[in-house]
């Protein structure tokens, strides 16, 4: 079944490419802004269409009903009073302001003009229809300004018995400039009350996506392997529920990841013991009883328990150095000087087996904060990398350098010149040599990739140190150069550590 | 000399019995049922080989009734757990030595070896180390039979490096055991002594491991 194995990266489609995102804020506000100008534009052209049916009814009402009031008054009243050709003064000087202009009354009788309030000759007075439209230019609101093509409408009576003829002309500029106003009225109104709508909304939307944002940014600070539960600072339901879902995945997260650890190290631990007592049965076999071949077996099979114990220690070291990062706040004072001067201490029989010889240049102590085991368990992968790969006789060197903020027997501080930035963050850093045949750097970065073998070609390395020492690195904040040994020529590494400035 | 083993493994039980009666050792393998022996018997064992993955028992509890008894027989500890915090469990429980499975069986008779001398200097026995012999009780120091006098302090720094040798005594660890916790010495002190000692039993006893301590190698 060769279509069995799928790589997890299958699961998606191919052609999935990147999300477009759209954030709730832009979608909130160009909706808003299409709802608020969609409403105030409808309400204005609702207001103008109701304000002209309205207006333009009451108007011609209202002219109606004078003209026949008028037509009623002229009647009735006595045929030989010739006192309706004046207004009123004081009446006329009353209505110049409203515009009296927006209407006109004539009234005929006997084919004469008998009262008129628009400047006409005669002629044009008597020639008038008492119903349809004529042009005359007005004047706007009492202004000089003359407004063409609007017409007037005439509405007009007559009483053929008495000879009477009423004609009224409304113009109909006063409707169109009516409703103009109202409209714009309405158009201003509505666009205030839009932007200070607009302006609210923003608020609001913005109190509802703030949250949104800053529970981003909290999940998206989080550390690598923080398995604490997220805390966000907000009392909005749909937040917490989404917080309460957050921990719950981190929590199941959280137990997966250990459940594999302690399963790497149970494994770890539970291959230990047969593969000590292969190697206990190997080693008590007596070797003079046995022909030379036998012995090059058990020389093969001891070396590949010793492998297989390699392994084993460095997968339970970086399950281990998993699980202390795990547990964020670790740092207590540790003494580089002791953990090296112990890790030395285990290689040093070794060595001194090859005449070789290894070296700690150091002052009396380096005290700086971070996790003891894991210092330990850095120092110790190095060191025995450095072992394996050193020359014969093997000669190593490991130097630890204060630093310029911690100031030793073998520094002076403030007056060695070295040390002419006291308020950096340069820590202490140690160095470890060998007289080996050094690795390239490009080996080097590709020993940091799990499993990967260290680039020399020794054979025996199970690969997994380096990895292991990068990991470490990583967690601890420190820095990890290769060189050449100008001393010893082999491989040169230094770790760097940084050091905080409450430290 | 007589070593009793825990260890409930018979393929490493039984090899590791072998290889120590090679070395001519007596030896006494418990593979379970482990009870409790008086203090005196466990004091006829030189070295007590103590497996922690013992089923049933704890071998830790079983240390700690040992040394509750008031028994000192020098107990190794064998283990597949290797944390710092395994280590320190085990020697609070007063264990003298901890060796990780899967182990060089060559490491393990050194540490027997160690261990035994350090038996011998407790019991105020004759240590000995290559050409030189150690008299514990009367502080007494004899080179290809010739007596050497040391002053107190210089006998006792002899004698941890002796009982402890083939491993390197970092300079914390000699300050610790010479001076006791207040670490008052002159940090060239140390120094000082061992060019004494080289002077007196011969430049090529004590070895030093520059920066980190002194050792006298292993003799084999």
């Amino acid at each position: 079944m060769p279509e069995k194995g799928q790589t997890p990266g299958e699961g998606k489609t191919p052609e999935e490419g990147p999300r477009k995102a759209v954030s709730i804020r832009d979608i909130l506000y160009r909706r808003l802004n299409l709802y608020l100008a969609a409403g105030w534009v409808l309400a204005t052209l609702l207001t103008g269409a109701a304000g002209t049916q309205y207006f333009n009814e009451g108007l011609r009402g209202r002219v109606i009903h004078l003209v026949n009031i008028i037509m009623a008054f002229e009647t009735a009243r006595n045929l030989d009073e010739a006192s309706v050709g004046r207004i009123d003064n004081f009446l006329s000087d009353q209505m110049d302001d409203i515009g009296v202009n927006d209407y006109f009354i004539v009234v005929i009788l006997d084919n004469a003009v008998r009262y008129s309030t628009i400047d006409l000759p005669s002629e044009r007075l008597l020639a008038l229809p008492l119903r349809g439209e004529m042009s005359y230019p007005s004047s706007f609101l009492g202004t000089d300004w003359v407004i063409p093509l609007i017409d007037w409408r005439l509405y007009g009576v007559e009483d053929p018995s008495q000879r009477v003829r009423v004609i009224v002309g409304l113009w109909q500029g006063e409707v169109f400039f009516g409703i103009l106003t109202v409209t714009l009225f309405v158009f201003t109104v509505g666009l205030l009350i839009g932007a200070i709508s607009l302006l609210l909304a923003r608020r609001v939307v913005g109190q509802v996506v703030h949250p949104l944002e800053e529970t981003a940014t909290a999940v998206l600070a989080r550390k690598e392997n923080e398995m604490t539960p997220i805390r966000l600072n907000t009392r909005l339901r749909e937040l917490i529920q989404i917080e309460d879902a957050l921990n719950d995945l981190i929590a199941r997260l959280d137990a997966t990841v250990r459940r594999e650890r302690n399963f790497i190290a149970n494994a770890a631990h539970e291959l230990r013991t047969p593969l000590a007592a292969v190697r206990a049965q190997a080693e008590a076999v007596d070797l003079q009883a046995v022909t030379p071949q036998i012995r090059g077996q058990i020389d093969g099979m001891l070396e590949a328990t010793e492998r297989a114990s390699r392994l084993i220690a460095q997968l339970l070291q970086l399950a281990r150095s998993e699980a202390v990062a795990a547990d964020a706040s670790d740092a207590e004072p540790v003494d580089l000087v002791s953990i090296a001067r112990d890790v030395i201490a285990q290689f040093t029989p070794e060595i001194l087996e090859s005449r070789g010889d290894i070296e700690l240049v150091a002052p009396d102590a380096v005290t700086l904060p971070g996790n003891r085991e894991l210092i330990y368990a850095l120092l110790r992968i190095l060191l025995e990398n450095a072992v394996k790969y050193a020359g014969s006789p093997k000669q190593i060197i490991v130097t630890l350098d204060p630093g310029p903020n911690n100031p030793g027997p073998n520094n002076p501080g403030p007056n060695n010149p070295g040390s002419t930035n006291p308020g950096s963050q340069a820590g202490p850093s140690i160095c470890i040599e060998d007289n080996g045949s050094g690795m390239s750097e490009a080996d080097f970065q590709k020993a940091f990739a799990k499993f990967e073998r260290l680039g020399r070609k020794s054979g025996d390395g199970a690969g997994l140190g380096l990895s292991i020492v990068h990991d470490i690195a990583k967690r601890q904040k420190l820095r990890l150069m290769r060189d050449q040994s100008p001393q010893l020529g082999g491989l040169k590494v230094t770790v760097s550590f940084t050091r905080s400035p409450s430290a | 000399m007589r070593i009793l083993i825990y260890e409930d493994d018979p393929a490493i039980g039984d090899a590791v019995t072998r290889r120590l009666q090679q070395g001519g050792y007596t030896v006494d393998w418990v593979e379970e049922g482990v009870a409790l022996r008086s203090a005196a018997e466990y004091d006829d064992f030189t070295v007590i080989i103590l497996d922690l993955g013992l089923p049933g028992e704890d071998g830790l509890t079983i240390l700690r009734g040992l040394r509750a008894m008031g028994a000192n027989t020098p107990v190794l500890i064998l283990t597949a757990r290797d944390s710092i915090e395994d280590r320190v469990k085990g020697l609070d429980a007063s264990a003298d030595d901890y060796l990780v499975k899967p182990f060089v069986m060559d490491e393990l008779l050194a540490r027997v070896r160690a261990l035994a001398r350090r038996k011998a200097a407790k019991a105020q026995d004759i240590v000995r180390c290559g050409d030189i012999e150690i008299e514990p009780a009367g502080l007494i120091v004899r080179k290809n039979g010739e007596v050497i006098e040391f002053a107190p302090k210089l006998f006792n720094l002899l004698l941890t490096l002796v009982v402890n040798s083939g491993r390197v005594l970092t300079r914390g660890e000699l300050d610790e055991k010479l001076y006791g916790w207040s670490g008052e010495a002159e940090s060239n002190t140390l120094e000082v002594y061992v060019s004494q000692l080289r002077r007196k039993l011969g430049a090529d006893l004590i070895k030093t491991v520059r920066g980190v301590g002194y050792i006298i190698p292993r003799e084999d």
